[in-house]
């Protein structure tokens, strides 16, 4: 991975295209869950992996590769939902989000429950989950990640889990 | 913020999430509260770690994304940061400042010919209220706000710099759309109002974009 990234950043887009298909589905997997909409989150992995090939050569190796690129997805996604949801509130945007479905899913029904119960969480609160519990990334990378504070990660974590028991218990 | 109104926060639906600074700060500092988070917290009920992490995105996102690279003439890395260190940070700051600098004098100037602050930076980008200057300095900030946008090694170093540049890329877009339904359907009160509030968060943006010029 390390060679392969090398040479994307001296221009190589053949290795950045290996580079794509070895991280993409983790930055799917995180974008699809923070915008709970396909077409949105097709739209965050373009903006990501274009973003990430424009400034490949800031990349110093000092954090993971991939926690340097989730960062650029997180953030864009929320960006764009704080956009959305500004537009809503000024009226702009009418329609309401659908529940968020995983494509091709044939997962039992339970863990389309915990998926549905898990977008419906506040974006904070599903950021830091999504990071913590299902990207396995600990508090002190997330504060890194989001430019919060370290209380305000467990905060959220807790508030996630919280909420997502009480949904999954109705 | 008080133990209760933390405890309060973790515990029930309606907690304000934009509280959660404030309740992050006092869990950092209250070993009360942090023991009652841990003992509350539902971590080992759920089974969201259970969840895949690796989703397969849409076959044809990668040409998508090839096509959108080579639109937008995206040139392959040019500059070696790691034999230029600090380089990229001092390129950030200077350019983040000229930003913040505009728009204040852009404030600065608007506030003289309206005496209510507030009001004359709601109204900064009204069409109707635009005069000549108004006019110029908008078009200096846009200059600056592309080369902003534009800068080669600009942000990444710091996730922050990385939010702060796509956000005031979605402003711009946002305050263009605004622009263009008023054109098209007159100067509604509602799109007025959105389109001062626009204004003001790219003002704060560039609050921000000061701060982290100076840090």
């Amino acid at each position: 991975m390390d060679e392969l990234i090398e040479k994307a950043r001296h221009g190589d887009e053949v290795a950045f295209r290996s580079v794509y298909e070895q991280t993409s589905g983790r930055v799917y997997a995180l974008c699809i869950r923070m915008m709970k909409d396909e077409t949105r989150a097709v739209e965050m992995m373009q903006d990501t992996f274009v973003r990430v090939w424009q400034n490949l050569e800031t990349y110093r190796g000092e954090s993971a590769f991939t926690t340097w690129l989730h960062t650029i997805a997180i953030n864009a996604c929320l960006v764009a939902l704080r956009t959305q949801r500004r537009r809503r509130e000024d009226g702009m945007e009418n329609e309401e989000l659908e529940a968020m479905t995983v494509p091709n899913s044939t997962d039992p029904v339970d863990r389309i429950a915990l998926e549905r119960a898990i977008a419906a969480l506040p974006d904070g609160a599903r950021t830091v989950l999504l990071l913590h519990d299902i990207h396995g990334y600990r508090h002190d990378e997330i504060t890194e990640m989001t430019s919060t504070r370290p209380g305000t990660s467990k905060a959220h974590l807790h508030r996630a889990r919280k909420l997502l028991r009480e949904a999954l218990s109705r | 913020m008080s133990c209760e109104n933390v405890r309060r926060w973790l515990e029930f639906d309606d907690a304000d999430e934009t509280d959660a600074l404030r309740v992050g700060e006092h869990l950092e500092r209250c070993v009360d509260c942090q023991a009652f988070a841990a003992m509350s917290d539902p971590a080992t009920s759920l089974p969201a770690t259970s969840l895949p992490d690796d989703i397969s995105p849409p076959a044809d996102l990668w040409p998508q994304i090839e096509a959108k690279i080579q639109a937008e003439r995206v040139v392959g890395p040019t500059f070696d940061a790691s034999k230029h260190p600090g380089r990229d940070w001092q390129q950030a700051a200077s350019i983040l400042t000229a930003v913040a600098a505009i728009i204040f004098l852009a404030v600065v100037i608007r506030s003289t010919v309206a005496p209510v602050a507030t009001e004359s930076m709601a109204r900064f980008d009204e069409p109707n209220v635009e005069s000549e200057l108004a006019a110029a300095i908008e078009q200096e900030c846009r200059g600056v706000m592309r080369e902003l946008s534009l800068a080669p090694g600009l942000g990444v170093v710091d996730p922050r710099t990385v939010a702060l540049e796509a956000e005031a890329r979605e402003v711009e877009l946002a305050i263009a759309d605004t622009r263009l339904a008023i054109e098209r359907d007159g100067e509604e009160p509602k799109m007025m109002a959105s389109l001062a509030r626009l204004c003001r968060v790219r003002l704060r943006l560039t609050e921000h974009a000061q701060e982290l010029a100076r840090s």
